[in-house]
């Protein structure tokens, strides 16, 4: 039975293989340029001021990231439909559109044993692939949290790169691909329903991370204070007054327009608007939060993908053709 | 199980010559119904099958026979009744999947696979698998087994998916319509390699068609499927014996109608000619009556057009 699942889907899993080893080259070659500048450019780590030093180092890093991590930007997208559509979808839609179903499930093993090889091989392959895609990114981006650069992995950038937030993708694409080949019997059809899932999840899930939990909130204590700490996923920002009635950045400066003046980067402004009572707000996800927000949205795609899983599996189980 | 297999393993060597009352029964349908969508596709299907049996399914399109032999591979479940093979009932489970071979309409093979590789498929997903015979079939049809199954011939395909049924060493193969899409030749040559199969292993096979002249000449059972209904289940050479034309003056067709079962009526002015049910006690001594054998095809036919009668086997002493 393995070897026939093998057999049966060696292209993908070597395609898989060969991108995912091309794209840990590209990460390794990026990485170890990064490693290399940081050493040699990066200033003394407390960079409070902004020395020329500091900001030409960040200026340097952030283009040394960007062209790479937009590459990477595409992959929570297209990653995961392409292993619904190509992975899953044609599992059960092919043996149906070819009626070879009817040739494997007369054979001595049973119809359980079959799917049951295919669904845990192909399932926890594709889980690797995620941990493994996961597991080349997390190193590249250590490569770049030098400081005074500084890598967030609650980032939504990065957050569905690393830790089991990709394989969490990855299976339930799969897991849909192939309930939607049991439900459709036809590999296109069940590969452009695939797609449309997982972009519909994708763009919906997009800035869900920031509702995975009441976000803590920080009030201005001295003119001078960080609000979000270090590494923290920023919810919202605002002013509040006196009376604690809520300001956007825009409301603040229009209300003290006349008395602190117009130019608010200046330390002055920012002491006058202090004086005034103005107060500033953040709401924001500790960084500490990263693991639970990973299973939060790794249980958020789990656990439909598994329901739909397994009405798909009873259905091709039932003798009812 | 034991006791199964035993009676299974006598049947399996007894042919066609041993009187059906010692073999076991390969096949049996017990009421078998199935319905799709609320349309019957089979109703109230009962026969039995003796083992060694070469048996010819065979109806007009539609007529319920896909679906009965979907049953007896245990691809589909009965709505209601039962299917037995050889004692034990069908389904998906491993033992009594290994009993019986399916070969499906379109003889389906996955297509990117090498000859060899179709042959390790039937390795991997059967115990019994007897792979001297699969490649010892292949040779003699001079099927290459690095080829691509999609670049083969349609009717080297069919013999293909038919070395790997056969390989799999069933007590009961089953093929749906195993030779249509095929051209007269490969017909031929599938037939012949089938019933070299048969001779080889002794298994029970059912296979389908609904063009009678196809299974003429190999099969020694036959069951006749209409609208859902059997129609007719009984060896060949009994039916043929126990069918006549007769045809005689039209004015004692009703005479003759009246003493015995007539399947087919044909009246001229002055000639009738009926084609009937003759039992051994029902002789003809008339002398303006001539009788005459029928064939099969002609049988079937009569049958197909008289839904409403049947020629099921009469109830036998069997010693069980």
């Amino acid at each position: 039975m393995l070897w026939l699942t093998w057999r049966q889907h060696r292209m993908q899993v070597l395609l898989t293989t060969a991108l995912l080893a091309v794209l840990g080259a590209v990460l390794l070659i990026s990485g170890l340029g990064a490693a290399d500048f940081a050493a040699q450019n990066a200033p003394a780590t407390d960079c409070v001021t902004d020395t020329p030093a500091c900001s030409a180092y960040l200026v340097a890093m952030n283009e040394r990231i960007r062209p790479v991590g937009e590459l990477l930007g595409w992959l929570p997208l297209l990653a995961p439909a392409m292993i619904g559509a190509f992975w899953g979808a044609p599992l059960l839609a092919r043996e149906f559109e070819h009626g070879t179903h009817q040739l494997t499930w007369t054979q001595s093993v049973t119809r359980r044993r079959w799917l049951a090889t295919k669904i845990v091989g192909l399932g926890a392959t594709v889980t690797l692939g995620g941990l493994v895609l996961a597991g080349i990114v997390n190193p590249w981006l250590a490569a770049f949290d030098v400081p005074p650069y500084n890598i967030d992995h609650l980032d939504l950038r990065w957050f569905r790169l690393v830790g089991i937030v990709p394989a969490a993708w990855w299976l339930s694409a799969f897991v849909l691909g192939m309930a939607t080949g049991a439900l459709f019997r036809r590999t296109l059809p069940a590969m452009a329903v695939t797609l449309a899932v997982c972009a519909l999840a994708f763009f919906g899930l997009l800035r869900a991370p920031s509702f995975y939990a009441t976000p803590e909130r920080a009030v201005q204590a001295t003119v001078a204070d960080e609000l979000a700490p270090e590494g923290s996923l920023g919810v919202n920002d605002y002013w509040i007054d006196r009376s604690g009635v809520k300001f956007t950045s825009q409301e603040r400066a229009l209300a003290l327009a006349g008395s602190c003046g117009t130019d608010e980067t200046t330390k002055k402004y920012a002491k006058c608007a202090f004086g005034h009572g103005y107060r500033q707000v953040a709401e924001f996800h500790p960084a500490s939060r990263f693991w639970r927000f990973q299973w939060t949205e790794a249980g958020i795609l789990l656990i439909p993908a598994l329901v739909l899983g397994g009405v798909a599996v009873r259905r091709t189980l039932r003798p009812r053709i | 199980m034991t006791a199964d297999r035993m009676v299974g393993m006598f049947g399996g060597g007894s042919g066609e010559f041993t009187p059906p009352v010692q073999s076991p029964t390969a096949l049996e349908a017990i009421g078998l119904a199935k319905r799709y969508r609320g349309m019957w596709a089979l109703r109230d299907c009962s026969l039995s099958v003796p083992a060694g049996r070469v048996v010819a399914l065979v109806g007009p399109n539609g007529a319920g026979k896909s679906t009965f032999l979907h049953l007896v591979a245990g691809l589909i479940a009965p709505t209601r009744g039962s299917v037995r093979v050889f004692g034990e009932p069908v389904g998906q489970r491993a033992a009594a999947l290994a009993r019986v071979a399916f070969l499906a309409q379109d003889k389906p093979l996955y297509d990117g696979f090498t000859v060899a590789e179709m042959l390790r498929f039937g390795h991997h997903l059967n115990p019994g698998w007897d792979d001297a015979l699969a490649r010892q079939r292949l040779a003699e049809l001079d099927i290459p087994l690095n080829r691509k199954v999609g670049k083969l011939s349609g009717g080297q395909q069919a013999q293909v998916a038919l070395s790997v049924a056969v390989a799999k060493r069933p007590d009961l193969l089953v093929m749906d319509e195993p030779l249509a899409n095929l051209d007269p030749v490969a017909r031929h040559d599938v037939m012949r390699s089938l019933m070299a199969a048969v001779a080889e292993t002794q298994m029970t096979v059912v296979l389908s068609s609904h063009v009678v002249s196809d299974l003429t000449n190999a099969c020694d059972w036959l069951v006749v499927l209409n609208r859902g209904q059997v129609q007719i289940s009984g060896e060949v050479d009994e039916l043929l014996a126990t069918h006549r034309m007769l045809s005689g003056p039209a004015e004692l067709a009703d005479g003759v109608a009246a003493r015995m079962p007539v399947i087919s009526d044909s009246r001229s002015e002055r000639q009738a000619d009926l084609l009937a049910r003759t039992g051994p006690g029902t002789p003809l001594h008339d002398p303006r009556w001539s009788s005459s054998g029928v064939n099969l095809e002609e049988l079937v036919l009569a049958y197909l057009r008289r839904p409403d009668t049947t020629s099921l086997p009469r109830p036998t002493l069997t010693i069980s």
